[in-house]
């Protein structure tokens, strides 16, 4: 029923990558300047594997993960970099090789709090209409029957029941419209799940179910997944890796075991610092100073210009352990130890 | 079931719901028009019969034998609302009383033959116009189409911002006056009868261009621009970015995505529109002589025909209210966020 | 180097910064400057006109009737050898002062209708919102039935009953009876949406009265889109001005643009070729609606941000 089209490029696929970030860049032209959203920001993940990616609001994180399916918007652009999948830099195909890479190859859960089902679609339609647009001509189409499995198959998936297909969005609660993007994300079994806030706006029971489903759906795919987030705890117990950003850069990205327990840059040691735990009742510590503004950024370390330091020279991308490197500025280095 | 029960089930019936704003329009709006002239504490229909009777030039005998049918019905000696129901029983028998300047011919007879010419008019005019403005501004709020669309489309949304009757008086002037290539007023030739003949159908469509043209290409922008400012709003909705993560083809994000919700704020706009239609019709009828509504409205002002006046608003009103209705009740069909039940 | 909170603070700018950047977005938003200039236009020819032209011949029998421009003036030999720029109408107004003494007159009723509408329409639509309930229903429901009923049928009613016929003034306020309906129904559901915002929630749970938040919190923040309701405001108010006076019920004595029109439809001026006699109120009008109309669509790319086309 649905066929895949798998990008080969006739490159050797680099050995169990399930998605391999190098570089990226996306800028906004501002007639106050340029903002640097995402900064050059590189990371790597192996198929199957999970990432969370976590930071202050305005830190980038969101802008990132549109620019790994490409989606940026104008006055955004994306300004540099490399997008590698199953050997494929997305940023080199063309309009439409890259519209067929969405939800066959890298799809998308958008966030919890969105409304990003069409009001005056049913339910049914919005899960085939993806399906029907990544045919390769001369597929026959599907037949009613066809579609009625599919389209169950898919809801019971996600632990929906099948009568769901005829409701509109309107009709459902918010872990339901959840459920169904996940099931759209998961109807063409890609290798790359991008999830931005998946579960915000959700209530914490929900929450969980939510993202039970999801993690199910992702090993039974043995698909990469981003998970973006600034809920620590959810990510603590949903992913592999984390990776810390910060104004428009990836400053610590590592196992989560390991990050957790002993962050290596100040500015992750501060984010632990910051959680609140139930066992030590103590004061609340929060990090010192505004995120930074995006806008004309200077060269250097960006967490130096925050605790009222300054290092202008460019910071170095160090591996510290098997999986775990950290922007290593020697000058804010031991700051809140 | 309970009365209680049967009268919530009922209201909360969209269609009811609708229907009784529809009676209430009527009702507003004639209560308005009895009220407005007593507001001087005189009665200005009266003054008038009888200075129409001072002037002579019409029927002595028939004016003051209408202002005493009138002063029967409607006499400052009797209490209002007895004035107010005697009103209230002829307009619901739309009885609007003799014409004053053509006595003792009835308002209906008067207002029956405009409302066709108007209403086939407006109705074909308001059609095309809502149907071409709308592609255009879907096509011009799509960030996907050809940039020449632009250039052409701009000229036409400026038009959006003169009456009707403006563009009507440049149009007369330069294709009836100056290049003579239609009629210059009137709804068809003069000393023609009216017959159902294909002769007759043509030379009333030839007649009616140019009032046509200029309320077509006048309010073609207004819904033009509407539909552009719906698209590019919804451009920036959650679902179009999700719609796009999906790997949809550009048609169908422009016709199931984008048009399918844009289309649902233009539809409420157009039944509210619907006055302003009739209103910019009104001067081009005056201007091209069209035999009309708002012509005889216009004839009727002239001559002080106070129950000519008043009738034809009514009329006027009830339409509009009706449409409005039919409009109203057909959304539910188009969105289904709204239902013909509250809470369903 | 520059702190964070050096170089985050944007609110101290120099007068002429400011200046600069409102004239830097008229640049980027064309609209509003074309809209702008166009009214801004008529006013100095108005300006112009009193100063230079003799305005007083805008009353009838001021030359001989149906003169073209420039024509020579047999029944005033003495007076111009040029004849009148705009030459005559038929009732022997000199075209040139009645368009000079007409625009203010027009855009009078206008500002008054406007004004008055805005004013009214804002109040019922904070009324209605912010305190919801039967209240907003009420309001609603008499602004849903206003809305449809076309506002000129009322004015008709109104104006065939006013036996001295209406004045300038007292067509402003006519008309400003049916001009706060729109504006009523457009910001109520701006504010239906400010409601929900958390300052509003937060002014509210601090014990603020309701009148200080509308006024204080939430209308300084609406101050754009009012501006743009405003102006949309006016020029409805005009077009429903000049539709009155073109079916014959304005100020007759008034040399207003609609009934410039009336005359025009009167003594049929296109049929007689007359240009000169209803090519420049034409004009005038167009401009009029025209420059409103852009500057209502400046306004509104300003207050609403994802119109604009360009950053």
């Amino acid at each position: 029923m649905t066929t895949k089209q798998k990008a080969s490029s006739g490159k050797s696929s680099t050995a169990g990558l399930g998605i391999d970030v190098k570089d990226l860049k996306v800028h906004y032209d501002t007639p106050d300047g340029v903002v640097k959203a995402v900064d050059g920001v590189s990371f790597s993940l192996r198929q199957g594997e999970r990432m969370a990616l976590v930071g202050e609001s305005g830190s980038g994180k969101s802008t990132l993960a549109m620019a790994l399916m490409r989606l940026t918007r104008a006055p955004g652009r994306i300004a540099g970099g490399q997008v590698i999948i199953d050997g494929q830099d997305m940023l080199d195909l063309d309009e439409e090789e890259m519209r067929l890479q969405r939800l066959n190859e890298v799809a998308l859960v958008p966030q919890g709090a969105m409304n990003s089902l069409n009001p005056v679609m049913k339910i049914k339609n919005q899960l085939l209409d993806g399906l029907y647009d990544h045919q390769i001509s001369g597929d026959q189409k599907m037949s009613k029957e066809e579609q009625i499995q599919v389209v169950e198959k898919l809801l019971v998936a996600v632990d929906l029941a099948p009568g769901v297909a005829e409701m509109y969005p309107h009709e459902l609660s918010g872990g339901m419209k959840q459920r169904v993007a996940i099931a759209i994300a998961t109807s063409m079994e890609p290798r790359v799940i991008v999830a931005d806030e998946p579960t915000s706006a959700l209530d914490v029971v929900v929450q969980r179910n939510v993202m039970q489903t999801l993690g199910r759906l992702q090993k039974g795919l043995h698909a990469s997944i981003i998970l973006i987030g600034h809920d620590m705890g959810l990510v603590a117990q949903f992913s592999d890796h984390v990776g810390v950003m910060y104004a428009g850069r990836l400053v610590e990205v590592g196992p989560v075991k390991t990050v957790f327990k002993s962050p290596k840059h100040p500015y992750t040691r501060l984010l632990i610092k910051s959680l609140p735990t139930l066992s030590n009742k103590k004061e609340f510590i929060g990090i010192p100073g505004l995120p930074a503004t995006l806008l004309n950024l200077p060269e250097g370390c960006a967490f130096c210009l925050r605790i009222e330091k300054s290092n202008p020279n460019p910071i170095p991308w160090v591996k510290v352990e098997k999986d775990h490197f950290i922007q290593d500025c020697k000058n804010c280095a031991n700051y809140g130890k | 079931m309970s009365f209680r029960n049967i009268v919530a089930a009922v209201y909360t019936n969209y269609i009811f719901r609708r229907f009784l704003f529809f009676l209430l329009i009527i009702w507003i709006a004639s209560t308005a028009i009895f009220l407005i002239p007593r507001l001087s504490g005189q009665d200005p229909v009266k003054e008038k019969l009888l200075l129409e009777a001072q002037r002579g030039g019409h029927m002595q005998a028939g004016l003051e034998e209408m202002a005493a049918t009138y002063s029967k019905k409607f006499g400052l000696d009797k209490p209002l609302l007895v004035q107010y129901g005697n009103y209230m029983a002829d307009l619901l028998r739309f009885d609007f009383g003799p014409s004053i300047a053509y006595f003792p011919k009835s308002v209906n007879s008067l207002i029956g033959d405009s409302v066709i010419w108007t209403f086939g008019l407006l109705a074909v005019c308001t059609f095309i116009a809502f149907f071409v403005g709308t592609v255009a501004g879907a096509l011009l709020g799509w960030p996907k189409s050809p940039n020449f669309l632009q250039y052409i489309f701009m000229p036409i949304l400026t038009l959006a911002a003169i009456p009707y009757y403006l563009l009507a008086l440049v149009l007369i002037y330069i294709f009836a006056f100056n290049l003579d290539w239609f009629p210059l007023f009137g709804g068809y030739s003069v000393a023609t009868l009216p017959r159902w003949e294909l002769s007759f159908t043509i030379d009333v469509i030839h007649h009616a261009i140019l009032p046509a043209a200029s309320i077509v290409l006048a309010s073609l922008g207004f819904w033009a621009l509407g539909m552009r400012g719906m698209m590019v709003t919804n451009q920036g909705e959650d679902f179009m970015i999700a719609a796009e993560a999906k790997g949809l083809r550009s048609i169908r994000l422009f016709f199931n995505y984008a048009v399918r919700n844009a289309v649902l704020p233009q539809t409420t706009a157009l039944a509210l529109s619907l006055g302003t239609v009739f209103t910019g019709s009104v001067l081009v009828e005056v201007i091209f002589r069209y035999p009309g509504l708002g012509n005889t409205l216009y004839q009727a002002i002239k001559l002080n025909d106070f129950f000519v006046i008043r009738g034809m608003i009514f009329i006027v009103i009830v339409t509009l209210g009706l449409a409005t209705f039919i409009i109203d009740v057909t959304y539910p069909l188009l969105d289904p966020r709204v239902s013909y039940k509250r809470g369903g | 180097m520059t702190t964070i909170s050096e170089s985050q603070d944007l609110t101290k700018k120099s007068f002429n910064r400011r200046l600069a950047d409102i004239a830097r977005y008229i640049r980027r938003n064309p609209s509003l400057g074309v809209g702008i200039a166009l009214l801004a236009s008529l006013v100095l020819f108005v300006v112009i006109g009193y100063a230079t032209y003799e305005v007083e011949r805008f009353r009838p029998l001021s030359g001989g009737p149906d003169l073209a421009p420039f024509e020579f003036d047999p029944y005033h030999p003495e007076t111009r050898s040029g004849g009148y720029i705009l030459g005559t109408d038929r009732q022997g107004r000199d075209v040139m002062s009645v368009m000079i003494a007409g625009i203010p007159l027009t855009l009078q009723i206008g500002l008054i209708a406007g004004l008055i509408g805005i004013s009214v329409g804002t109040l019922l639509a904070f009324i209605a919102a912010y305190y919801g309930g039967w209240i907003d229903q009420v309001i609603s429901t008499i602004v849903d039935v206003g809305l449809t009923i076309p506002g000129i049928l009322i004015l008709i009613v109104i104006a065939v009953n006013i036996q001295s016929g209406l004045s300038v003034q007292q067509m402003g306020l006519a008309v400003s009876a049916v001009a706060w309906v729109w504006p009523a129904r457009t910001i109520r559901a701006q504010v239906l949406v400010m409601r929900e915002q958390l300052y509003v929630e937060i002014a509210r749970l601090s014990g603020t009265s309701g009148f200080s938040i509308m006024f204080k919190e939430m209308l300084p923040n609406l101050a754009p889109y009012i501006g743009a309701s405003l102006v949309g405001s006016v020029a409805s108010a005009i077009l429903a001005s000049v539709g009155l006076e073109a079916l014959g019920l304005g100020p007759f004595d008034s040399p207003t643009l609609g009934m410039t029109i009336y005359w025009n439809i009167q003594f049929s001026s296109i049929l007689h070729g007359m240009w000169w006699w209803f090519g420049p109120p034409i004009v005038v009008l167009a401009m009029i609606f025209v420059g409103l109309f852009l500057i209502t669509a400046g306004l509104d790319e300003w207050s609403n941000p994802r119109l604009r086309k360009r950053v």
